[in-house]
């Protein structure tokens, strides 16, 4: 969290695995989730899945250790916006942010 | 089960780093399997070095196993990668790899340099020191990890021991890949993890 832009004007959510997670987004706190595929729970891919079939409302960007083409893939398939490798890079999620105009 | 002798806050970073280093270090762990490495979420525990596979119940459910073991350096930090994996398993992992004419030791020593080399050259570069990674040194193909000690210098020592276990989507098999901190080397990884949460 210390890599999202400085003065950015959202209430920020926290959820310490994957069915917080997606309790969260079905309470309409996650327009915007950042989603890491390994968790306890429920991992990202189910987060994934049921923000798909339920058509919920979530932006995902999945940030995630997992640098495997495939992983990168599924996630797209299942609706991720965008990927970030670990760790983050504070250039590197302003620049997808703006891509989105999430932040200008 | 001894407590951690880490805060919550260290225990979190080294997890995350963790993390990170062990999605580098099953990226290549799929180039050699051609498979889907799913990524556990890493188990850290504090624990005697002597029988400290009883602590982990992957991989004493999957014995005799091969055990295979590599020293590291992060800057002056000395820890040991092992590579742990049951009988059974050796053999899926040949055939799913189409590894028939090689013997079982030269391609595990293979695939075991790649992933302990991936993961710690990238945990040296989360810290922001070099790594370096001595020769690999097979113990057994089909022994009782908890037979396997240490030099004598750390047989009685307490570990730091962090658990990484792959398996592979639609496979039925695992290995294992324990990254071992011994408790002499502990002051000096918990004094960078904190320079990284500064």
């Amino acid at each position: 969290m210390r890599s999202l832009p400085e003065n950015w004007d959202v209430e920020i959510t926290y959820a310490t695995n994957g069915v917080e997670g997606l309790a969260a987004i079905r309470e309409g706190k996650g327009e915007m989730t950042f989603l890491d595929l390994t968790m306890p729970e429920m991992d990202g891919y189910g987060v994934l899945e049921h923000v798909l079939n339920e058509g919920l409302n979530a932006m995902v960007i999945v940030i995630s250790g997992d640098i495997q083409p495939e992983a990168r893939d599924r996630v797209k398939r299942l609706g991720a916006i965008d990927f970030i490798k670990k760790p983050v890079n504070k250039d590197k999620l302003l620049e997808v942010l703006a891509a989105y105009g999430l932040v200008s | 089960m001894m407590a951690l002798p880490l805060n919550e806050e260290q225990r979190d970073c080294l997890q995350e780093l963790t993390n990170v280093a062990m999605g580098v270090a099953a990226e290549s762990l799929a180039a050699f399997t051609q498979l889907f490495v799913c990524l556990p979420i890493p188990v850290i525990r504090y624990t005697n070095a002597k029988g400290l596979v009883n602590e982990f119940d992957k991989i004493k459910s999957d014995l005799p196993s091969a055990v295979i073991s590599r020293e590291h350096s992060l800057g002056e930090v000395g820890c040991h990668s092992l590579f742990i994996i049951g009988e059974k398993n050796i053999h899926d992992l040949m055939t799913v790899s189409n590894q028939h004419d090689k013997s079982s030791a030269e391609y595990l020593k293979a695939v075991f340099e790649s992933i302990s080399q991936s993961c710690f050259d990238h945990l040296g570069e989360m810290f922001g020191t070099s790594a370096s990674s001595g020769e690999v040194v097979i113990h057994g193909l089909q022994i009782n990890p908890n037979d396997f000690v240490l030099g004598s210098d750390e047989a009685h020592q307490k570990m730091l021991a962090i658990e990484i276990n792959y398996h592979f989507e639609s496979y039925p098999f695992s290995c294992n890949l324990l990254l071992l901190f011994p408790q002499s080397a502990l002051a000096q990884l918990f004094e960078k993890i904190d320079c990284l949460l500064e």
